[in-house]
């Protein structure tokens, strides 16, 4: 199981902040699954993030593993 | 920190500091919730979320680079989480130095790399109960 959390706007357009899901291998394969579900996403600017770790390519993913969805950052 | 950050707060943190003699200069950056025109509505407050445990890295990434580019003495950095009304006090970020060349310098720098790279949100809160997303620019 992995889990999926959403940050920012994204917990809106999704309507929940964390997603458990099985059987995902890796990132283009939950993106795709994500994009489905929840149409507006694809239209979404975010990165990804695997364990706090931003992504820059297709990762593969474990089990335990905790990825995010985040919306452009708006600190300071 | 949960809430505003208060003024009392930074004066005590000045403070805090008198006693550590090797310190020649503070630079000390406020960021204040801005009242914002958007569309006709004026923002009242910015609800901040973050993803803490990322966050936290962040900030401890962007401490080591700070003292490993400058010759600093401390560095403390607190950001509001939760309601945040316009006027009050967001970010603070207390760069102590022996010299001020550099605490001017690592000031700007941690508070750019905070805003590209630390990963809070905010929603701007406008008096009729609407919202938007907040957009960092520049």
């Amino acid at each position: 199981m992995i889990q999926v959390l959403f940050f920012g706007p994204l917990s809106d357009i999704t309507g929940i902040a964390v997603l458990e899901l099985s059987e995902i291998t890796d990132t283009d394969m939950l993106t795709a699954l994500l994009h489905n579900k929840y149409p507006s996403l694809e239209k979404s600017v975010y990165t990804i993030s695997v364990n706090h770790i931003l992504i820059t390519q297709t990762q593969n993913l474990r089990d335990g593993d905790e990825i995010a969805l985040l919306a452009p950052f708006a600190g300071g | 920190m949960q809430g505003p950050i208060a003024p009392i707060f930074i004066s005590d943190s000045i403070a805090a500091h008198s006693s550590k003699t090797n310190i020649g200069a503070h630079a000390i950056f406020l960021g204040q919730v801005r009242a914002d025109k958007l569309a006709d509505k004026i923002v009242k407050a910015i609800l901040y979320s973050a993803y803490a445990e990322m966050a936290e890295k962040e900030f401890h990434r962007i401490r080591e680079n700070a003292f490993h580019r400058y010759q600093l003495c401390c560095l403390h950095v607190y950001h509001s989480i939760g309601e945040v009304k316009a006027g009050e006090i967001s970010l603070f970020v207390f760069v102590s130095a022996v010299h001020r060349k550099d605490a001017f310098v690592a000031c700007q720098e941690i508070v750019d790399d905070i805003k590209a790279n630390v990963p809070i949100w905010g929603k701007e809160l406008f008096e009729d109960g609407s919202f938007v997303w907040k957009e960092n620019k520049g």
